[in-house]
């Protein structure tokens, strides 16, 4: 178990996390959802014991995490800009992973870095920036740390190595279980991912739970125009979406069945509610509709 | 996601089981193990040692030869060089192992100061072996040109009886530098330019301090600005009190991008 108690990161007067509390069933992959500027990087630093909080405490297993080789030996913190040394080559930066980490898989190293195409020869300086995020998923994924931390990892990835990162992110996961948190932008690509979301915004929790639960607390209701925007009528509207004369909209809250069951008898459509589309509704509101904290 | 979570009945922040590395990793079980900073050190620094030795015997080499076209040699080019290098390569050494190195560590499963401990035997090394080096050579090159019949009238002849005390007199420039290095790195490190900029002063001081009471020259005179045993002294408490601050400033600092 993870646990972040009344954690709060200051940079001189600016508070970039604000007493956060929360508690991480390990064996998970996380999704960490914040507007530029809202402290995700410096909570996840907090979570590496890569910043000492200002005030509060991270506790792993209820050990305190900060300074503790036992608990620094199973965090993998990966930032985008990566902690590598541009000078080395890809294939010596992976080496001297492999010298340091006891449960470094050289064999997965390798095959992710075919995957990607990364040519190891390389020096880290001389890669793009996509390749130096797949550089990052690689050292990430290969370290198989019990706690492995990808803060924006697909920065500059195209969609093809996006999805391959995906698609191995998971199959890894399944075969070597544990606790991976992921702070991304592209919250629709990778939401699917996810099975619990923690959604920050300026500096507090607003929001942690299930990503299957969040998506029942809304509906995602498609149709034409006129029907849809009738059936919606009383209910609160997080997201909204229009291509010729079909509408769909994101309403807030469970439905009463008996509407649900109505409107698919008028030829609605009723789907999920969309991850992205209570971010952006959540996250944009001058106060919060809910602060789990 | 949520069935595999549920399916799965391991511990994964449990601590990792080395047999299960070593059979994931497809590598030798001596190798699975992760490598001690101090080793991990020496590795990172063992071409660049290497390099440096390789120029500083070319350029003894070549210099010798081409003063010797001239006239006798009239004092040591190895105390000269090397024993700059005994100085400044340290100085050097200890802002690269705060300014690029710490952060390798610490993204690796390392703690502060696990790290800190590491540098502290790595730099141990350095400032035991680096003035040995200056000493031997100078041994090496008094020893040639004397089968050449080459030393000037101010060449200092190297003796086995004043090993001990040259040695002495190289070893507290080059912990003083070394630590140098390695504070005015962590000021750096640490804090905003402007207030590690003023604090490069009191950062030098330990190098300072130790060229300052006691050095070797070009013709091998040992010098010391105050009795040796104070002067020495001095030089050490300076070469600690930087450890110390130097443990202060990185205990809990934040693993930064860049340094500075």
């Amino acid at each position: 178990m993870i646990e972040m108690r009344g954690v709060t990161i200051a940079y001189g007067r600016t508070v970039a996390v604000d007493g956060v509390d929360l508690t991480l069933p390990v064996n998970t992959i996380y999704g960490l959802l914040g507007r530029n500027g809202s402290g995700k990087t410096s909570l996840l630093s907090a979570l590496a014991s890569y910043r000492r909080p200002s005030a509060g405490t991270v506790l792993v297993d209820g050990e305190e995490a900060f300074e503790n080789p036992r608990v620094a030996r199973r965090v993998s913190f990966i930032r985008d800009t990566l902690d590598v040394s541009d000078s080395e080559r890809v294939r010596c930066v992976l080496r001297t992973a492999g010298r340091l980490r006891a449960t470094w898989d050289a064999d997965y190293a390798a095959k992710l870095s075919d995957m990607f195409e990364l040519d190891t020869r390389k020096r880290v300086s001389a890669l793009s920036r996509g390749q130096r995020s797949m550089l990052g998923v690689v050292l990430g994924l290969a370290s198989r740390a019990p706690l492995t931390i990808l803060d924006e990892s697909y920065l500059g990835m195209d969609a093809v190595a996006r999805t391959l990162f995906y698609r191995e992110l998971l199959d890894d996961y399944l075969s070597h279980p544990r606790t991976i948190v992921l702070s991304t932008h592209l919250i629709e690509e990778v939401a699917d991912l996810f099975e619990r979301v923690i959604i920050m915004d300026r500096g507090r929790v607003l929001l942690h739970d299930e990503t299957d639960a969040l998506r029942g607390r809304g509906v995602t209701v498609t149709g034409p125009a006129a029907l849809v925007t009738a059936f919606a009528a009383g209910h609160t509207v997080l997201g909204e979406q229009s291509l010729g004369g079909v509408r769909a909209l994101t309403l807030d809250g469970p439905l009463d069945p008996d509407d649900v069951a109505r409107g698919e008898r008028d030829g609605l459509a009723f789907g999920p509610l969309g991850i992205q589309d209570l971010f952006v509704h959540l996250t944009s509101q001058p106060r919060p509709l809910e602060a789990t904290r | 996601m949520s069935e595999a979570n549920r399916t799965s009945d391991v511990n994964p922040m449990s601590e990792p089981n080395p047999s299960e590395a070593r059979r994931t990793s497809g590598t030798n079980p001596s190798e699975a193990n992760p490598m001690s900073v101090n080793a991990e050190l020496f590795r990172i620094f063992r071409p660049l040692v290497l390099w440096i030795a390789a120029i500083m015997i070319a350029v003894e080499v070549t210099a010798v030869v081409a003063i010797l076209s001239v006239n006798p040699m009239p004092f040591s080019f190895w105390l000269v060089v090397v024993g700059a290098m005994a100085k400044y390569w340290p100085l050097v050494a200890g802002i690269l192992l705060i300014s690029m190195h710490f952060r390798l560590f610490l993204a690796n499963g390392f703690t502060r100061h696990e790290y800190l401990r590491g540098v502290a035997v790595f730099g141990l090394a350095v400032v035991l072996a680096f003035p040995a080096v200056v000493v031997l050579g100078h041994g090496v090159e008094s020893t040639v040109l004397g089968l050449l019949d080459q030393r000037g009238d101010g060449y200092p002849l190297f003796r086995f009886g004043d090993a001990a005390a040259e040695y002495l007199h190289v070893l507290p420039a080059t912990a003083g530098y070394l630590a140098s290095g390695i504070l005015i790195s962590a000021g750096f490190y640490r804090f905003r330019p402007w207030i590690a900029v003023p604090l490069i002063a009191p950062g030098a001081l330990p190098g300072l301090v130790a060229d300052g009471l006691i050095r070797i020259d070009e013709h091998g005179a040992l010098t010391q600005n105050l009795p040796f045993a104070l002067a020495f002294t001095l030089s050490v408490a300076a070469t600690l009190a930087a450890g110390i601050a130097v443990h202060r400033v990185m205990r809990d600092v934040a693993v930064k991008r860049t340094a500075g």
